[in-house]
């Protein structure tokens, strides 16, 4: 079987010039074979469970992208919500076992291990208030552990206590990370609908459905989108709404199956137990010109992101992604669609610089995006209970849409409105976003649970 | 009328090589088949000769050098030959390796052929056109051992490209690791100024073929 040179040459320019890549391949362990241990127990376990599955992971992964000659960016793990794992230990115990877990992944020379996390979204157990409790010391005393806490689902509805709750913490991680302008927020996630085979961090954990070991592959490539949307308007001016999403699909496709081979090929050369878990296509922007999913929408003609029309255009864009995935894989997971984060995308930050894009805007493009707000710097006196009712109003678009929705908010210490921080490599640059200055105290504190959509019960 | 010469017929010829007649034309299934089962294929009507001799690589030169100039008879393979020899050192007598009768299959090579494993890279090349550009990347693949099964150019956007298929399964019976083979390949086009890029084909294969 040989190949067309357009189809040669069209694939190489994906990886030279449009930075085509597999984003992150992750193993998602489990730890439920954790209980019944005293905490020194547990230390050990996690630290050699992890290290035992994942011991041959990154050197496997570079055979394989030595193989196939497409770059693969991040290898990462992901473990069992560690609110599952620790429940009935003592508070004190919360943050050696976290160590542990940074331990392993630094030793292995993984960037970011994700799974400190609680699934809250009908209630807290004391457990997982516990877990919640020790965020503010464990993300700014480890470097690699990333954390999440789901509030809400469309069964359950959205759990208000946990919405306040987690106001207050994350203002506490970012006072604790002050000394490194709050960068603790950066990996931390609010869900509602959270999946449970993201490979994408900060949001990851290995879900309590998953099998022993799994390999999920996320891969990204709004560079290769841009790049043909531009192609394809030059060449064809008159081409409409359905013709461009057409094409999408198209692209979608290719770079899904390019991250299923790689997947396959990871687990299979790693080998029992360990199996070949989801591809999650996400049009994941990084902070490098061209790779941004404001230039593709702004591609399709909007003057700059933000501006009237955006929505509608990025509800286009993640439909066609996700129908491209799901024709080339029947294992399509995770987030699959796009990513909007404002510090990873510098169309993003220069819209939000020259003012078209407002957080308002943004809120309404989280109702079609696949994530939700994220990578948002505020200023660092936002109160609690606002930061809680911005959670609160991205909790109720996933809750009431279905949809797997996250925040994560950065309120940088000392930053006010219009100043930029900058945390380096991949989370890139936070311009400070100005925040709805009416407060919205008396909501929050109401409490309690706000009851699920009718269109929760299906059965 | 020609007679189309199908896969299920070429197997059914079952020899190692097959004349490809004036009056047979192959089907791209006998193609892949010939390929996929190591059948060396010969053209007489092409450049006049039995050419029995033809190794992949004479095949290649041929290729480029009729579609360059026009013609190529055994002469001018053999100074394209003993050119590239020189141009990458090799001091052995360059019409003495990579025939397929000096080099013959190992176990291991004839075993991974013969199951059925396809184990191919692609190699692009972009840039400026300049002379013996093709002759150092098909000497360094021979160098390696490695077939080239399938070479095609093309000028995109005013650039030169060159599409070669290399066949692999010798460099992994040679215990050479594929990033070796890489950057030999990767500084030669340093050298010449071009871009070259390696892909395994598998990722071709799943991502323009459903």
């Amino acid at each position: 079987m040989f190949f067309s040179d357009n189809e040669v040459i069209q694939t190489m320019q994906m990886v030279a010039h449009e930075r085509l890549d597999i984003r992150t391949v992750t193993m998602g362990i489990s730890l439920l074979d954790s209980p019944g241990r005293s905490r020194r127990e547990l230390e050990k376990h996690v630290y050699d469970k992890v290290c035992s599955r994942a011991g041959r992971l990154r050197e496997t992964v570079r055979t394989v992208e030595e193989r196939y000659g497409i770059p693969i960016v991040n290898v990462r793990i992901s473990v069992t919500p560690m609110s599952l794992v620790c429940e009935g230990l003592d508070e004190s115990d919360y943050v050696p076992i976290a160590k542990a877990l940074d331990r392993a992944a630094a030793d292995l020379g993984v960037d970011y291990i994700a799974g400190y996390s609680a699934l809250v979204h009908k209630g807290a157990t004391p457990g997982d208030i516990r877990l919640i409790q020790s965020l503010p010391q464990v993300l700014s005393e480890t470097d690699r552990i990333c954390a999440s806490v789901n509030v809400a689902t469309t069964r359950a509805g959205i759990n208000m206590d946990a919405v306040r709750l987690m106001g207050v913490t994350v203002k506490s991680v970012a006072e604790a990370s002050r000394d490194r302008q709050g960068i603790g927020c950066a990996k931390l996630v609010v869900f509602a609908n959270v999946p449970e085979d993201n490979p994408f961090v900060a949001g990851a954990f290995h879900g309590i459905g998953e099998p022993d070991t799994v390999i999920n592959v996320g891969v990204s490539g709004p560079g290769v989108v841009l790049a043909a949307i531009r192609r394809l308007r030059e060449e064809q001016p008159d081409a409409d709404c359905g013709v461009i999403s057409d094409h999408i699909k198209r692209m979608a496709f290719k770079i899904t199956r390019a991250g299923q081979l790689v997947g396959r090929d990871v687990a299979r050369l790693l080998g029992p137990p360990i199996q070949h878990g989801i591809v999650d296509l996400s049009l994941a922007p990084t902070p490098t010109e061209g790779d941004s999913v404001a230039n593709i929408l702004e591609a399709l003609g909007l003057e700059q992101v933000g501006t009237h029309g955006t929505t509608a255009a990025l509800a286009m864009l993640v439909d066609a992604v996700k129908k491209g995935g799901i024709m080339a894989s029947s294992s399509v997971g995770g987030l699959s669609g796009a990513f909007i984060p404002v510090s990873e995308d510098l169309g993003m930050i220069a819209a939000v610089q020259s003012g078209a894009l407002s957080l308002d805007k943004l809120e309404a493009m989280t109702a079609v995006c696949s994530v939700g707000l994220d990578m948002v710097g505020i200023p660092g006196d936002t109160s609690a209970e606002t930061i809680a009712a911005i959670i609160a109003d991205e909790m109720a678009i996933g809750m009431i849409n279905h949809k797997t929705i996250g925040v994560r908010l950065l309120p940088v210490p000392g930053a006010v409105v219009g100043d930029m921080v900058d945390y380096g490599g991949l989370l890139g640059q936070v311009p400070i976003m100005p925040v709805n200055t009416k407060h919205s105290h008396g909501f929050i504190s109401l409490g309690g649970r706000i009851p699920p959509p009718i269109t929760s019960v299906k059965n | 009328m020609k007679k189309l010469i199908t896969e299920k017929e070429l197997a059914a010829h079952g020899s190692e090589t097959f004349t490809v007649e004036d009056h047979l034309i192959l089907a791209p299934s006998a193609r892949d088949y010939a390929s996929r089962e190591g059948i060396r294929l010969i053209y007489p009507q092409r450049d006049g000769t039995t050419s029995t001799q033809d190794s992949p690589m004479d095949q290649a030169i041929r290729e480029i050098v009729t579609a360059e100039l026009g013609r190529a008879d055994r002469n001018v393979i053999q100074a394209v030959r003993a050119g590239v020899g020189r141009a990458v050192g090799d001091n052995t007598d360059s019409t003495a390796e990579t025939t397929p009768q000096n080099n013959p299959e190992s176990p291991a090579v004839h075993a991974a052929r013969h199951s059925g494993e396809i184990n191919r890279a692609v190699l692009s090349i972009t840039g400026i056109n300049r002379i013996g550009i093709l002759g150092a990347f098909t000497g360094i693949i021979s160098n390696f051992g490695c077939d080239i099964v399938n070479v095609s150019q093309t000028v995109v956007s005013g650039f030169f490209t060159m599409v070669l298929i290399v066949d692999l399964v010798p460099l992994s019976e040679q215990n050479v690791s594929f990033e070796t083979f890489r950057e030999n390949v990767l500084s030669e086009a340093k050298k010449f100024g071009v871009e070259a890029m390696l892909m395994h084909e598998d990722v071709l294969k799943a991502m323009h073929r459903v």
